[in-house]
C-alpha cells in the first residue's frame, strides 16, 4: 500500500499534474466516510466502446476508508465469498440508494457468461440474480422500486438470434429489469446495434449510450428511457450539438445536467475526455448550476472539462491521458469529480507496441484549476469506478406508461401532424403517408454483408396514409427496431425526412410524435382535440407477422417486404433493359477505368444491367459488385477509391444513391409514375413524379415501359439503400 | 527508473503513431500502414479497428497482411481479418477455395484457420465441408472445435446432424462448442439431443447443456435436470438446472427446487427460490 502512494507521489513530481497527495483536506470529499470503486486487472482490450466479454481474473470490489490517499484499502467482494468466486471478473456496478447492497455484473469463469449479482456491504454476503446463463448481462443499475436495470445479449423471441452488428460483429446489448429479488425478468425493445451504459437520472428516467448505425451514422449518442423500457428519446449527440463521435457512461450532476466521457468509438479502451453536458437551459439554483429547463438537442450544450485530452482516438501525451470514469462530487458550474484516470498513450495499439497497459487509478479532478489529487493506485490494476459509499435519494418511480387500445403485442406508432417537422420541408398536402421499414443484421443468415452500401437489412411493413389533419398511426411487432420514411404519393421518400436511426417499441406501447423530428421545444396543439388518424383507427403494418412471415409474396406494390436484387429486380432488368444495358461500350454503356499509379494495374467497367457476378478493383484487390447491375447501378464507393489513390478516367456515374430514390439518377431518368392512393396507368398518359420535359421517362422513350409495380420496385430498392440482400434472397434461404 | 523508462518508450511510439494514424471517423480513413502498423504493434485491438476502418478500401498492399493474420494464433485476428477478406469476392472466392481444400487435408493448424475463415463467410454451403470435419479424429480438437463453431457462426439448420454427432467427441472443448452452436442455429426448437449431455463428464459441458436446454424449455429434460441439480458436484451445474427447470415450468420440479434453496451455494439458492416463484 505504501509503495503505491509513493508511486503516486513520484509520478506527480515526474508530471507535474498532481497538485496534492493525501493530507488533513479532502475538500469535496468532506464528509464522506468512504469511496467504492472497482478493481479489474490490467488489459489492454476493450478498445471498442461497446466491447463487455473482457474477463480477466481476478477484480474485485473495494472501499477506501477515509476516502483519502492514506486511506485503508478493504474489499468489499469477493475474495471471501468462496471457491465459486475464486476467478470472477467484474466490469460494472451501481450502488443501492440506501449505500448497503452493490448490484454488479460479474464472470464467474472464463466458461461462463457475465450475470448478476447483488453484495451487501457490511457482510460480504453475495447473491446471484437467476439469469439466463447462455447470455451476457451487464452494466447493472437500480432503479426505485426494487428492481435493477440492466443490458443484455438475451431476447425473448423463440428462434431468432441477437442483433449482431454486421461491422462490429458483436452480438448486441439490449436493455431489460428485473426485481432485486429475482423475479420478474424482462427484455426490452431492442436497438439494432448496441445501447451500453445506463445511469439513472433525479427524475426517474434512465440516460443511456445508444449506437445509433444507419447508413452512413454510426455514433454512440446519449438517449434516454423511462424505466419500464418505453419512451426511448434522444438527449444529446445528434443534430450539431456534439463534440465527438460517441458519449459515454454519463452520471447526471443536477436535474438536466450530466458528466459523460466523450471520445472515438474505438481504440480508447472506453475512456476520453470529460464533458459537461447540459440538456437544456442552464441556470442556477441554491449555488447549483441545473439545466432541466427546456431540455431538447436544440437547446443541448457542452463544456469540455479537460480541454487537453483528445476526443479522437489518437493517442494521449503524458501528464494528459484519459479518463475512464468521472463522477461528479457538487453541481458547481466548475464542479469537483471523482475520476478514473490513466497517464500517458491511452490508446490500444500505442499500449501494445510498447507492451504496456493503461494504468487507470484514483484521482479528485477540479474542473476549474484543471488538477488532479491522487487517491489511490495499484498499478497492477485498473482501479475504475469511484463514487462515494454515501445513501442517496431514490428518484421518483414513474408509472409504467399507459397501453394502447388495441392487440397488446402490438407496438402503436405514429405522428400528430407529420408536417411538423425541424428536419424536412414537408408541405402539407406533399405527404402520402410513412413508410415503415424493419431492420436487422446478418444474424438472419446474410453473409456478413448486404451490398456495397452502409445500409444493413430492410423490410418493409407497410405504409401508414397521413390523414387530411397531418395525423397518422400504424400497428407494428413490437420489439423490432424500425425506422421511418415520410413518402409523397410517388412512393419516394421526401428530402431528409429518411429518418437516418432506428427505434423501437414495447408490446402495448403506443409511441406517437407530435411530427416528423418536430421542434422539441414547441408545443404541438391539434384541433379539434383528436386526430383523423385516431378516429379512424391505426393502419396495420404486417403488426401480427411473425419474423418468417415478413417477407414478399409477390413484388407489387402491396406485397414487396424485401427487395431482393437478383430475384426482384434483376428480372425487371431482363425484361427491359439489357437489350441495350448490355456492357457492350457504347453511348447506352459508358466506361470508367480506375488504375494504381503506383503498379500500372488498371480495371475497365463497362454499364452493364445484367445478372451475373461482378468484382471491380485493381490488381487482387478486388471488391465485390454483387451482380452486373448491381455495380452498374450502384457504383464502386467514391471515397474509397480516393483513398487509395487511384486515378480515375472517364466519369464514374453513381446512379442509385442509398436512401434517397428522388435524388437518384436512375428514377429521374424513368420519372416513375405514382403510386398512391392508386398507381397510375403507364405509359404516355402516365402521372409522373418530375417534368417529362426535364426527365423524359426512359423506358416509355424507347419502348420497353416498366409497369406500375416495377417502378415503385426500383423506388423502393433506392429509398432501402440499394442493398442486394434481403430476407428472401438469403443463401440458403434462413427462414 | 523502469517506470520512467516505459513512459519515454510509450511517449515515443505514441508519437510515431500520432503522426501514422491521425483521428478518422468510424468506417473511414483506413490504409495499408496503419493496418501494418497496427499489426506492428501486437494489439488485437488496434489490429481490429484497423481493419474495421478499412472495410472497403481499396488496398493491394493490405491483402498480405491480412491473410497472415488467418493464420494468427488469436481467434478474434483470424475471424477479423476473414471478415475484412469477405468484402473481396475474389480473394474470398480464392481463400474459400483454399480453405475448402484445408479442412479435408491433414494440417489440423490449416483446418482450423480454414474453419474459421468459412463459418465468418456464413455461406451455408460450407456446412457440408465444416461437418465432415468436425468427425474426423485425425484432426486436433482444435480443429473440431473450430469447424464446431463455425457450423454455429453460419447458424443454418441443416448442421444439426454435425452438430449432434459432434456432442459424442471425445474432447470436451468439441462437445461444449457443439452445444454453443446449437443455440445459434435459426430456428432451432429442440434441445433434445443435449439432454444426454446434462451428465458429461465435463461440469463445463454438464453446465452448458442445462443452460441450453433450459432456454429451449425443452421439457423431456426435467429429470436430467433435476437430476443434476440434486446432486451434481459443480455449483454451476446446480445453478445452471435450477434456471432451466424454473424456465420449464412444472409443478413436478417444485420439491426438489424447493430442497435446493438450502444448497450450500448461495449461486444456486437464489436461483431455485426465483424459479419456485415462476412455477
Amino acid at each position: 500500500m505504501k509503495r503505491i502512494q509513493l508511486s503516486i507521489a513520484l509520478g506527480a513530481m515526474t508530471f507535474g499534474s498532481v497538485v496534492a497527495c493525501g493530507g488533513s483536506d479532502p475538500g469535496p470529499l468532506d464528509g464522506v466516510d468512504s469511496i467504492v470503486f472497482l478493481q479489474r486487472p490490467k488489459r489492454n482490450e476493450m478498445g471498442d466502446i461497446f466491447q463487455y466479454t473482457s474477463y480477466v481474473a481476478t477484480g474485485r470490489l473495494v472501499k477506501l476508508t477515509p476516502p483519502t490517499a492514506d486511506g485503508e484499502l478493504s474489499e468489499i467482494c469477493c475474495g471471501d465469498s468462496g471457491p465459486d468466486f475464486a476467478n470472477i471478473d467484474i466490469s460494472g456496478y451501481d450502488l443501492s440508494f440506501d449505500a448497503k447492497e452493490i448490484v454488479f455484473a460479474g464472470r464467474l469463469q472464463n466458461a461462463q457468461a457475465y450475470g448478476l449479482f447483488i453484495v451487501t456491504v457490511a457482510t460480504g454476503e453475495v447473491r446471484q440474480l437467476p439469469t439466463n446463463p447462455n447470455r451476457d448481462y451487464v452494466n447493472p443499475i437500480f432503479l426505485p422500486g426494487d428492481k435493477v436495470f440492466f443490458q443484455t445479449t438475451d431476447l425473448d423471441e423463440a428462434g431468432a438470434q441477437q442483433f449482431r452488428d454486421e461491422y462490429e460483429r458483436g452480438t448486441t446489448l439490449q436493455m431489460g429489469t428485473i426485481n432485486d429479488d429475482g423475479t420478474g425478468l424482462k427484455l426490452g425493445p431492442r436497438n439494432l446495434s448496441h445501447r451500453v451504459f445506463p445511469t439513472l437520472l433525479s427524475d426517474g428516467r434512465v440516460m443511456l449510450t445508444q449506437w445509433d448505425h444507419l447508413g452512413d451514422m454510426n455514433a454512440g449518442h446519449l438517449v434516454t428511457v423511462h424505466p419500464d423500457m418505453t419512451t426511448v428519446r434522444e438527449a444529446f449527440g445528434k443534430e450539431g450539438t456534439g463534440i465527438t463521435n460517441s458519449y459515454l457512461k454519463a452520471h447526471e450532476i443536477a436535474p438536466g445536467r450530466v458528466i459523460a466521457i466523450g471520445s472515438s468509438r474505438d481504440r480508447t479502451l472506453q475512456s476520453g475526455a470529460i464533458l459537461d453536458i447540459r440538456l437544456g437551459e442552464p441556470y442556477t439554483l441554491d449555488g447549483a448550476v441545473r439545466a432541466d429547463r427546456n431540455m431538447s438537442e436544440d437547446t443541448a450544450s457542452y463544456r469540455l472539462l479537460t480541454p487537453s485530452v483528445p476526443l479522437g482516438r489518437e493517442p494521449s501525451s503524458m501528464t494528459v491521458g484519459r479518463y475512464y470514469d468521472a463522477y461528479p462530487l457538487n453541481a458547481k458550474d466548475y464542479p469537483d469529480l471523482l475520476v478514473s484516470w490513466a497517464d500517458g498513450p491511452v490508446e490500444s495499439g500505442t499500449l501494445g507496441a510498447a507492451d504496456l497497459e493503461a494504468n487507470f487509478g484514483i484521482y479528485v479532478y477540479d474542473s476549474n484549476r484543471k488538477t488532479r489529487r491522487p487517491l489511490y493506485d495499484d498499478p497492477a490494476m485498473w482501479d475504475l469506478f469511484p463514487r462515494p459509499l454515501v445513501a442517496r435519494d431514490a428518484p421518483p418511480v414513474i408509472a409504467p406508461s399507459g397501453t394502447h387500445a388495441y392487440d397488446q403485442s402490438t407496438t402503436l406508432i405514429g405522428s400528430m401532424d407529420v408536417h411538423r417537422s425541424t428536419v424536412a420541408n414537408l408541405v402539407r398536402g406533399s405527404v402520402y403517408g410513412v413508410r415503415v421499414v424493419e431492420g436487422f443484421s446478418v444474424e438472419e443468415g446474410i453473409p456478413d454483408d448486404f451490398g456495397i452500401t452502409e445500409h444493413e437489412g430492410a423490410a418493409v411493413l407497410g405504409v401508414a396514409p397521413v390523414r387530411a389533419d397531418g395525423s397518422w398511426l400504424g400497428l407494428i411487432p413490437a420489439n423490432i427496431p424500425v425506422h421511418l420514411q415520410a413518402i409523397d404519393v410517388f412512393g419516394m421518400t421526401h428530402d431528409n425526412a429518411n429518418e437516418p436511426v432506428w427505434f423501437s417499441g414495447a408490446a402495448g406501447e403506443s409511441r406517437v410524435c407530435g411530427g416528423c423530428h418536430e421542434s422539441r421545444t414547441d408545443s404541438v396543439i391539434i384541433d379539434p382535440g383528436l386526430t383523423e388518424a385516431v378516429a379512424r383507427g391505426p393502419t396495420d403494418l404486417r403488426s401480427m407477422a411473425a419474423r418468417d412471415q415478413r417477407v414478399s409474396v409477390g413484388f407489387n406494390r402491396d406485397t414487396t417486404v424485401g427487395v431482393p436484387w437478383d430475384t426482384a429486380l434483376q428480372n425487371v432488368f431482363n425484361t427491359s433493359c439489357v437489350s441495350c444495358h448490355n456492357g457492350t461500350p457504347g453511348p447506352a454503356n459508358p466506361s470508367w477505368t480506375i488504375s494504381d499509379p503506383m503498379t500500372g494495374a488498371s480495371f475497365t467497367w463497362t454499364f452493364d444491367l445484367s445478372a451475373g457476378v461482378a468484382s471491380y478493383g485493381v490488381g487482387d484487390e478486388m471488391f465485390s459488385g454483387y451482380s452486373k447491375s448491381h455495380l452498374s447501378l450502384m457504383g464502386p464507393d467514391m471515397m474509397e477509391l480516393e483513398d487509395a489513390g487511384l486515378v480515375i478516367t472517364g466519369t464514374i456515374k453513381i446512379y442509385v444513391e442509398p436512401g434517397n430514390a428522388r435524388e437518384s439518377e436512375l428514377i429521374k431518368k424513368l420519372n416513375p409514375v405514382q403510386q398512391f392512393p392508386t398507381q397510375s396507368v403507364v405509359g404516355a398518359g402516365a402521372t409522373r413524379a418530375f417534368d417529362t420535359a426535364q426527365f423524359p421517362a426512359h423506358a416509355v422513350a424507347v419502348g420497353q415501359e416498366l409497369t406500375a409495380d416495377q417502378y415503385y420496385l426500383l423506388v423502393l430498392m433506392a429509398d432501402l439503400g440499394g442493398q442486394f440482400y434481403s430476407r428472401e434472397n438469403a443463401p440458403g434461404t434462413a427462414y | 527508473m523502469t517506470s520512467i523508462k516505459t513512459n519515454i518508450l510509450a511517449a515515443a511510439v505514441a508519437g510515431l503513431l500520432t503522426f501514422t494514424t491521425g483521428t478518422a471517423e468510424a468506417g473511414r480513413g483506413g490504409s495499408a500502414a496503419r493496418i501494418q502498423n497496427a499489426v506492428a504493434t501486437g494489439s488485437v485491438d488496434a489490429i481490429i479497428a484497423e481493419l474495421e476502418r478499412a472495410e472497403r478500401l481499396i488496398c493491394d498492399a493490405c491483402t498480405p497482411t491480412v491473410l497472415d493474420l488467418i493464420d494468427n494464433d488469436r481467434y478474434e485476428l483470424r475471424e477479423a481479418a476473414a471478415w475484412w477478406i469477405a468484402r473481396r469476392p475474389v480473394l474470398k472466392n480464392q481463400l474459400t477455395e483454399r480453405s475448402t481444400a484445408d479442412l479435408a487435408g491433414s494440417d489440423s493448424r490449416l483446418a482450423r484457420n480454414a474453419a474459421d475463415v468459412l463459418g465468418t463467410f456464413r455461406h451455408p454451403q460450407a456446412v457440408a465441408a465444416l461437418a465432415a470435419a468436425s468427425s474426423r479424429t485425425d484432426l486436433s480438437a482444435e480443429a473440431r472445435m473450430a469447424a464446431v463453431r463455425a457450423l454455429g457462426t453460419i447458424g443454418h439448420r441443416s448442421a444439426n446432424v454435425a452438430l449432434t454427432a459432434a456432442m459424442a467427441d471425445a474432447d470436451a472443448s468439441v462437445r461444449l462448442a457443439a452445444a454453443t452452436s446449437w443455440l445459434q442455429v435459426r430456428k432451432q426448437a429442440t434441445a433434445a439431443p443435449l439432454i444426454a449431455l446434462v451428465g458429461d463428464a465435463d461440469a463445463t459441458v454438464r453446465a452448458k447443456a442445462a443452460g441450453v436446454v433450459g432456454e429451449l424449455r425443452d421439457s423431456t429434460a426435467r429429470a436430467a435436470l433435476e437430476t443434476a441439480l440434486a446432486g451434481d458436484r459443480d455449483a454451476s451445474v446446480r445453478r445452471n438446472a435450477a434456471w432451466a427447470l424454473g424456465r420449464i415450468g412444472g409443478a413436478a420440479s417444485r420439491a426438489v427446487l424447493t430442497a435446493a434453496t438450502a444448497d450450500v451455494s448461495p449461486l444456486v439458492r437464489q436461483t431455485a427460490k426465483a424459479a419456485l416463484a415462476g412455477l
